[in-house]
């Protein structure tokens, strides 16, 4: 009966720990935007309520979790509804600490943005997208 | 009360009840809270310019003064006959009315307005430079404008008496201790020095867009009606402010509105595709040998990360609204002679002109006369006076 209590203040201290475990908590400052696909969880900032439309920006993004040796190899972004992107072709570098900066990037008008990022281990890839309402 | 007394008593208290309703409209002026924020967005005016970092007489009043002078000058012409000014009359706006420029040969492209340029990101009809200094240079080469060479320009500098000594007192250098090209870029900067300094002033719109932000009420039963209904049209279903977006009403960058691509009959202008190459190939850019920028601030500025595109094809700069109704003709040749034709030009989209990858902003509006005729009364709100020049005389 005791074994049975401990059992299950166990499975529940468990239960818990585990849906904390996606490692959020290494992703600094929740007010940027997360990036989610099946292969990695990205987290950029500044966070799309500071950008300003028209204004050059660069974008900083950090893997929160990721499959292993998974890398971002390029970052951009688009209007879907207008179909074209952005004018600009911005760089992606890999910082020192792990992170990627993506510079030269520049939304030109206001409205419904989206950021697409692609990211690639040795045996397999993906393309995350992730909505930005760019407000005027 | 006689029957007449009644009559005007009835009038007037007809008069004042619909002022009363409209007063009370007024109060939110029937925009969405989209709307607003995109009205808001087109101030405040004026904006505050930025020095060039680019071009070290950015502000200096010597070469200001200097640079108005250059501006009217023949001199800088192969044949001594045209100025800056046969293209951009101040009178007219910085323009010349006509539909396309003429100087010593006709070019594909109307005059744009020069005002408001210190806020600029890109210069040209194709966003050709992206410093004011370069693009001023463009025309004084240019075969079909002014058509001079360095040598030319340098032979004026430091062989005539009074341009030798404005240069030495705005530049420091005797010109002719100095090589054409560095008297040429020289000359450039000086004449930007001066049209930085071009500005419109406040309008009728930007006291009716303080009156919408502020509340204030006075402010906002002001400003006519038919603007009103028309600057609805184009922040709302017309869509126009995504592009003429901001304190500018342009969001600075290139688009394809369906003006035809032919420049002749054997000649295609490929707007900002050519001017994207030709900025490429040019030196006289902010990360370039003649920018007085630091040039790691320079490397990281947006032109520097322009992309080639497709949609670049055919594209051409957003022009300014403001002061839009005083430099007609309009589009980049000049196609459309008055802001009614803009307007049927948008309202009646020939969607087999543009590329079919092309944006899917742009729909035929399909507007009603009345609806037009809104649009352009709102237009016309956002000209007041002649642009002048903010470093006074
Ligand atoms: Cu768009």
């Amino acid at each position: 009966m005791t074994a049975n209590i401990a059992r299950a203040i166990c499975f529940v201290a468990m239960a818990a720990l585990l849906s904390v475990a996606p490692a959020l908590a290494d992703c600094g400052d929740e007010t940027g935007l997360l990036i989610k696909g099946d292969t990695a969880v990205l987290h950029a900032t500044p966070p799309p309520s500071a950008l300003e439309v028209g204004e050059p920006f660069a974008l900083t993004l950090e893997i929160c979790e990721a499959a292993a040796g998974m890398e971002v190899i390029r970052l951009n972004a688009r209007m879907p509804a207008h179909g074209h992107g952005m004018n600009y072709e911005p760089e992606l570098s890999r910082l020192d600490d792990g992170r990627y900066l993506a510079e030269g990037m520049l939304l030109h008008m206001p409205g419904e943005w989206e950021f697409v990022v692609d990211v690639r281990s040795s045996d397999q890839s993906e393309r995350l997208t992730a909505a930005v309402d760019l407000k005027p | 009360m006689t029957g007449r007394a009644a009559s005007i008593a009835l009038l007037i208290c007809v008069a004042s009840s619909s002022f009363f309703a409209r007063t009370a409209a007024h109060a939110n002026d029937r925009f969405t809270s989209d709307e607003r924020a995109m009205i808001s967005a087109n101030g405040p005016w004026p904006l505050n310019p930025t020095p060039d970092p680019s071009n070290r007489f950015s502000g200096d009043q010597t070469a200001i003064a200097f640079g108005k002078d250059l501006f009217s000058d023949p001199r800088l012409s192969r044949d001594e006959n045209l100025s800056c000014t046969s293209c951009h009359v101040p009178e007219l706006g910085f323009t010349d009315g006509l539909e396309r420029s003429t100087g010593i040969g006709e070019v594909d492209r109307n005059a744009p307005a020069i005002a408001n340029l210190a806020n600029f990101r890109w210069f040209g009809w194709d966003g050709r430079s992206d410093t004011l200094w370069g693009q001023s240079i463009h025309p004084i080469l240019n075969d079909l404008e002014m058509a001079a060479t360095a040598a030319d320009i340098a032979a004026q500098m430091a062989g005539q008496e009074d341009l030798a000594a404005r240069y030495e007192q705005a530049t420091q250098t005797n010109p002719a201790d100095e090589t054409p090209e560095a008297i040429l870029v020289n000359t450039g900067k000086i004449l930007a020095a001066y049209q930085e300094t071009l500005r419109t002033p406040r309008t009728r719109f930007d006291d009716y867009r303080d009156a919408l932000v502020t509340g204030a009420t006075a402010g906002q039963v002001a400003y006519p009606d038919a603007a009103k209904r028309g600057l609805k049209i184009f922040t709302g279903k017309g869509k126009c402010s995504i592009c003429h977006f901001g304190p500018l009403f342009t969001n600075g960058e290139f688009h394809s509105i369906g003006i035809k691509h032919f420049a002749a009959a054997d000649r295609v202008d490929t707007g900002r595709y050519g001017g994207l190459k030709a900025f490429r190939e040019s030196k006289l850019n902010r990360l370039g040998p003649h920018s007085d920028e630091d040039q790691a601030l320079a490397a990281k500025a947006p032109s520097a990360y322009a992309a080639f595109l497709h949609s670049n094809w055919g594209a051409y700069r957003v022009p300014s609204l403001r002061n839009v109704g005083a430099t007609a003709p309009y589009m980049h040749d000049g196609s459309l002679a008055t802001l009614e034709d803009v307007v049927d030009h948008y309202s009646d989209m020939n969607m087999d002109r543009l590329h079919s990858d092309g944006e899917t902003l742009l729909r035929p509006l399909d507007l009603s006369a009345q609806e037009r005729a809104d649009i352009v009364a709102f237009l016309h709100t956002l000209t007041a006076a002649p642009v002048a020049s903010a470093a006074g005389d």
